[in-house]
């Protein structure tokens, strides 16, 4: 929900609130400042009747219409009384409809008089439906207020924030999108955007400094390294025993591990670090082709069947060509290893889509986790599993879609271009 | 064979110098810029391998100054840095050959030799082991003077070995030769085993002498016998 709704749904709850106990505090107000009225009304009407009987010197016209009536009584004088009474109406309805009564007794002439004046309070019942019609009205006009209001409000007043959040979304310190946000004159939002300014500065150096340190530190490791690798075949040569002979295996086999990690890891971050930049006009077919004729014995060896059907491809895109044999090599050897003996690898190519099937065990990790760092389906397996990270990196640098279909021991990538 | 190696590490420098000179080649070393452009300038050698980052210069730059003075070493580029730029650059200015840190010792001797012998016979040479002749212009191999169809897998096998003979070479080594850094070792080994098999049984089509014997667990070496 949005916020200006959020905060228009209280306000009219509390709008209709006020309405309500308004309303009915009105309703009660209204009823006694016109019983106060008529009562006042008939009290005129009363001083009126006895002037009258003053002016005309005790000539009593005896009257009995419903509004005022003379009679004479026995009784005691009393005080005046006000009541509210129901009188049924002349005429057929004889609906009942509410007066408002007053009662004297008067001695004129040794003579007790009663006499009863009535108003009817008829015009109550307009009054009040009238103020209930306005109610209505007014409440009504403000809540269609708040809906205009809300949306100019979210049009005018929102717009750096929607912008800034527009902004955000497509914020991505991998791909070098980053924010610049709009200013607006409201204090909220600014605050906001510094404070998301501070945070992206920071993400950006952090991020800066971690792809310079994966690069220095993976570049650092590549001397040490080249001495371990040189020492230990010097080593190999001199000695004589089959047990050391298992020794210089395990510890070669070890560092030729580190030693394909940190140059995976480096080439990660190279092309993270766009140091890939120089571009040559590249016939990805013929790249393949040869990375294809590199693999075949392999292929081969392990009885695999390859199908290629590449001919559609007829066109030079301008790429860096290290990369683009980066990307071949990874995905060949990789549809190689992760393969079935007498299995197949089906290659097709044209001038949209780069798609690589091949058959392969069941895979034991979610398909997205496929292109994660690190990430390998056999865990006894000595590749570290960042081949399909690089295929992913280089697939980022040219914006390729990479997309993984896995059905029946039958795994599919495909690039599109 | 003389040879010049331009590496400021010093513990780098001293294993491929001790293996340098085990495969009978004269070898200096020189730990900076100013070291080598001296040396250089005072003697002659066949090949000069050179690391592009030392501590008082570029490597890229002892190049330059080999190419305008008309030294006919040949040069090869051995670099951490493993970047293509540095490749094309180095290439361009005139080295022969690129080798990426961390490398195997066999690998660098046979571009060794390959290089000092592109550089010595203009590529119209011969390389002969016992009664196994290779012709690496045309690619083709004979052994007692038959010919033997090689597969180019095998061929780039049997060349290797021979550049390295004498030395235990390990299945990484031949692996990486291979399939450079793609093909992850465990996944080729059961492929170069079967490769060696077969160029042995190729060979032993004319020869009866056993080059290839296999060193416990760790890979292979090429000898007579």
């Amino acid at each position: 929900m949005k916020l200006l709704t959020k905060i228009n749904r209280y306000f009219a709850l509390y709008a209709s609130l006020v309405f309500l106990l308004g309303g009915i505090a009105f309703y009660f107000i209204l009823k006694e400042i016109i019983r106060e009225e008529t009562s006042e009304v008939l009290i005129f009407e009363r001083d009126h009747t006895l002037q009258q009987i003053k002016i005309s010197q005790g000539t009593i016209h005896y009257d009995s219409s419903m509004e005022k009536m003379i009679v004479p009584t026995d009784g005691p004088l009393r005080a005046d009384t006000f009541k509210d009474t129901l009188m049924a109406e002349l005429g057929d309805t004889k609906e009942l409809i509410p007066y408002r009564q007053l009662t004297s007794y008067r001695n004129i002439k040794g003579q007790t008089y009663q006499l009863v004046l009535r108003e009817s309070l008829l015009e109550q019942k307009d009054m009040i439906f009238a103020v209930f019609v306005s109610l209505l009205i007014i409440f009504g006009a403000i809540l269609l207020g708040l809906l205009l209001v809300n949306r100019w409000l979210s049009r005018r007043i929102w717009q750096p924030f929607y912008q800034n959040l527009q902004q955000l979304r497509q914020y991505d310190v991998t791909q070098n999108r980053f924010m610049k946000t709009i200013d607006s004159d409201i204090t909220e939002f600014d605050e906001l955007n510094s404070a998301l300014l501070k945070m992206t500065g920071k993400i950006e150096a952090d991020y800066q400094n971690l792809k310079e340190f994966t690069e220095n530190a993976s570049h650092e490791i590549q001397t040490p390294l080249a001495v371990i690798r040189t020492n230990l075949e010097l080593l190999t040569n001199e000695l004589q025993k089959a047990s050391s002979f298992e020794i210089i295996s395990k510890i070669d086999r070890a560092v030729q591990q580190v030693t394909r990690i940190n140059q995976t890891l480096l080439l990660l971050s190279k092309i993270e670090n766009q140091q890939f930049n120089t571009q040559h006009p590249v016939n990805l077919k013929e790249r393949l082709l040869t990375s294809l004729e590199n693999f075949q014995e392999l292929a081969h060896a392990r009885q695999l069947t390859v199908k290629t059907d590449v001919y559609h491809y007829d066109q030079t895109l301008s790429m860096n060509p290290t990369l683009v044999d980066m990307l071949c090599n990874n995905l060949l050897s990789n549809a190689i290893k992760h393969n079935l003996a007498g299995g197949w690898i089906d290659i097709f190519l044209d001038n949209q889509q780069l798609k690589i099937s091949n058959t392969g065990p069941v895979l034991i990790h979610p398909p997205e986790k496929l292109f994660e760092r690190f990430k390998k389906e056999n865990v006894s397996n000595e590749s570290p599993g960042l081949g399909l990270a690089l295929v992913q990196k280089i697939c980022d640098t040219y914006r390729w879609q990479l997309t993984y279909q896995y059905e029946a021991e039958k795994h599919t990538l495909s690039i599109y271009f | 064979m003389k040879i010049l190696l331009i590496e400021d590490d010093k513990a780098l420098s001293e294993a491929i110098l001790t293996f340098l000179l085990k495969e009978d080649y004269i070898c200096e070393m020189a730990a900076n810029y100013r070291v080598a452009e001296e040396k250089i300038r005072l003697y002659q050698y066949d090949c000069i391998l050179v690391d592009i980052t030392l501590p008082d210069g570029n490597g890229l730059d002892i190049i330059r100054e080999l190419k305008k003075h008309h030294v006919m070493a040949g040069v090869i580029i051995v670099s951490a840095r493993n970047s293509l730029d540095d490749k094309i650059m180095g290439l361009d200015i005139g080295a022969d050959d690129y080798l990426a840190k961390p490398f195997h010792l066999s690998e660098l001797n046979a571009r060794i030799k390959s290089l000092v012998r592109r550089q010595q016979f203009q590529g119209s040479n011969e390389i002969i082991f016992r009664d196994i002749q290779v012709l690496p212009d045309r690619k083709e191999v004979s052994v007692g003077g038959h010919r033997l169809e090689l597969t180019p897998k095998e061929y780039q096998l049997l060349l290797y070995f021979l550049a390295n003979t004498r030395r235990v070479i390990s299945k990484d080594a031949l692996a990486e030769h291979l399939w450079g850094d793609f093909m992850d070792t465990a996944d080729s080994y059961d492929f170069i085993y079967s490769q060696v098999k077969n160029l042995r049984k190729k060979l032993n089509q004319y020869s009866t002498n056993v080059y290839l014997h296999a060193v416990y667990g760790i890979g292979y070496k090429f000898v007579k016998d």
